[in-house]
């Protein structure tokens, strides 16, 4: 049975066994999933489910809870995947980051300057931070972190410059925990695309550097 | 609404069923969800048992189906909402409980079984 000779879609709350609503297609119902997700925070959609109605008036299981939340953010099915850690599930990618304390511009210049300092005095502590910028950005995107890739970049990065940082793992949050005011603020920099619209997420990457924290999708 | 609307059947965790079986989600604390509020405030049933049985098996709602009867005089309100032979009723726990007339196992409905 294909979804397009379907005769409607429907949410579902599960822990109560309630229908939410009913819709003509798929998109709007995801639709609704993305406003709500907004709205309310994916904790309060987790119990949500979507289901297929056949002709017949079976309800057909489509997506529910994480997974629902990451079809409506429209996050592929097949993610290219890089060798190392895979993440125990999938997580939509939209964040909030809600105790972002650093100023984008300054953030702007730091890592315009770094990067040429870098570039001029220490290629391999620019390809380390270049390395672990370019994880932790893919990482906000794609709602999926390469751990081993990351702890390499940070060990690069703290044997290139002397700089302390460490990769610290407690269940789904990851912290890169640096003393490095400028490092922080590069890898901040790098996680929050320009013009994002972010919602919450429990997942996170924390980057934490003498009163600097940004949070990350882990 | 006009007319005698038909039974209904909702899934139930345990036999007898409890008011627990009955609950909103609104009753659970959740919020709204973008639902309406009749949906939001009620208990969504089926009139017809493979569909209440094959939704029930789907998100593992109960191993039991509790078959409601109306009372058009009575506190519990039917409304045809959404597709395919959903129901939500509206009334408390209590009174909804009150108008169980039968239930039975869901592994009694065999798969594609008709009502």
């Amino acid at each position: 049975m294909t979804a397009a000779t379907s005769l409607g879609y429907e949410l579902w709350e599960l822990a109560s066994g309630n229908q939410i609503a009913d819709f003509d297609d798929e998109a709007a119902a995801l639709a609704v999933v993305r406003e709500g997700i907004a709205e309310d925070g994916a904790d309060a959609w987790a119990t949500v489910a979507l289901a297929r109605v056949e002709p017949d008036g079976e309800r057909v299981a489509v997506a529910e809870g994480a997974a629902l939340a990451a079809r409506a953010q429209d996050v592929p099915a097949q993610m290219a995947r890089a060798p190392g850690l895979r993440p125990e599930k999938l997580i939509v990618p939209a964040l909030k980051i809600d105790r972002l304390r650093v100023d984008a511009e300054r953030m702007a210049r730091i890592a315009a300057g770094i990067e040429m300092y870098a570039a001029l005095t220490n290629p391999v502590f620019s390809k380390a931070l270049s390395d672990l910028t370019e994880m932790i950005a893919q990482a906000a995107s794609r709602a999926y972190v390469n751990l081993e890739g990351v702890q390499a970049a940070i060990d690069a990065l703290a044997a290139s410059s002397g700089q302390t940082a460490r990769l610290e793992r407690e269940g789904h949050t990851v912290r890169i925990i640096t003393t490095d005011e400028t490092t922080a603020a590069v890898l901040a920099a790098a996680t929050v695309p320009p013009g994002a619209d972010l919602a919450s997420s429990e997942d996170r990457i924390t980057v934490v550097a003498d009163g600097y924290l940004v949070v990350i999708a882990a | 609404m006009s007319g005698t609307p038909p039974d209904v059947w909702r899934a139930a965790k345990e036999n007898p069923p409890t008011e627990s079986d009955f609950l909103s989600y609104k009753a659970l604390g959740i919020p709204q969800l973008k639902a309406d509020t009749l949906r939001w405030e009620g208990v969504s049933t089926f009139d017809d048992l493979r569909a209440a049985a094959k939704t029930a098996r789907q998100f593992h709602q109960g191993d039991y189906l509790a078959r409601l009867t109306p009372d058009p005089d009575g506190p519990v309100r039917w409304t045809k909402t959404g597709r395919h032979h959903h129901w939500t009723l509206s009334g408390t726990p209590a009174e909804m409980l009150a108008r169980v007339a039968e239930v039975i196992p869901l592994a009694s409905v065999a798969k594609g079984a008709e009502q």
